[in-house]
């Protein structure tokens, strides 16, 4: 993979919520980029570290993730190809949670001096990102509505329609169905149950015909009665960059 | 020590085949009523009411946790 492609996503995602010019554009691809390949389930960064880079991810899909008290992970974020789950570290030095892969991934590391100087050299680009940090606030905000509010069913619908608009959007999905290699152990610490009760919502969408989760495949059988089930409006997610 | 979680209720029964590492006895206890607690929440909202986790491990059932909802309604003279 040459290092242009490895922005493909990221530029591509970019467009999807804000208007990038082709000299932007331009800056953005030439950025230094060194590719690295975690294994799967491996924490790569963790709370108390100090990046010197930022990570963008070319494949795969990576978790945010906090350990509470006695041991319990709360998962905080999915991140896709495009996202880079640890932008703040440019200005917030030290990171105040863990990131780790789930599945094969691909990670590209940039370095924070040219990524700052980009930022000051082009402030359109500023502006997108400050834009794009906007945005992952008011899926954090959704998610606490999600776990704090919805029975169980409804918050793994919902998990389900977000990560699915995501994906949608950058060409990731086939159909209704998209790759997403999450355990119901992870889909339980992100919707806030143990994976038995998880295991029991996942049989119970999938004998209603909802959805169906298998082998890494998260596939909609039902779109409609997904939407209904899971409350879901993509306002959040601020996809149009027109509105 | 791996616990396995197998549960029973009024629409649903799974049995528990990957299981969880945990300590001691107690803190299955603690998995036990919280997955319980969980399921009885969206269980309870949709006219279920008893939910039984039973909690092994490899070589036997250990101790079954029950959550039961019950209703009394006052006639329609009450204040």
């Amino acid at each position: 993979m040459t290092g242009d492609q490895t922005k493909d996503s990221f530029v591509r995602r970019l467009r999807a919520s804000a208007d990038l010019s082709a000299e932007d554009e331009h800056a953005i691809r030439r950025l230094p980029i060194t590719l690295r390949r975690p294994r799967s389930g491996e924490q790569f960064i963790s709370t108390g570290d100090r990046p010197s880079a930022c990570c963008l991810i070319v494949d795969g899909f990576v978790i945010r993730s906090k350990v509470v008290g006695d041991g319990n992970r709360q998962v905080l974020s999915f991140h896709q190809p495009g996202d880079i789950p640890d932008l703040q570290s440019l200005f917030l030095h030290v990171l105040d949670h863990d990131l780790s892969t789930i599945g094969e991934t691909v990670l590209g590391f940039i370095p924070h001096s040219p990524l700052r100087k980009l930022i000051k050299d082009r402030p359109s680009i500023a502006e997108i990102l400050w834009r794009d940090t906007l945005i992952e606030a008011a899926i954090f905000r959704e998610w606490i509505c999600n776990v704090g509010q919805r029975p169980a069913p409804n918050r793994l619908a919902h998990l389900v329609l977000e990560l699915y608009t995501r994906l949608k959007m950058i060409g990731r999905t086939d159909g209704l169905s998209f790759r997403f290699p999450a355990t119901q152990l992870v889909l339980g610490e992100a919707i806030g149950v143990t994976p038995v009760h998880v295991n029991r919502v996942v049989q119970d969408l999938r004998s209603q015909e909802i959805i169906e989760l298998e082998k890494g495949t998260v596939t909609i059988l039902n779109e409609e009665t997904l939407r209904n089930l899971a409350d879901f409006d993509p306002l959040y997610l601020h996809l149009n960059p027109s509105l | 020590m791996r616990f396995y979680f197998d549960i029973r209720d009024d629409f649903y029964a799974a049995t528990d085949h990957d299981g969880v590492n945990l300590p001691t006895v107690d803190a299955a206890r603690k998995e036990g009523s919280d997955i319980a607690a969980s399921i009885a929440r969206d269980l309870f909202r949709s006219s279920g009411s008893r939910v039984v986790v039973t909690v092994r491990n490899d070589e036997r059932p250990l101790f079954e946790l029950t959550l039961t909802l019950t209703q009394a309604d006052f006639g329609s003279d009450a204040p």
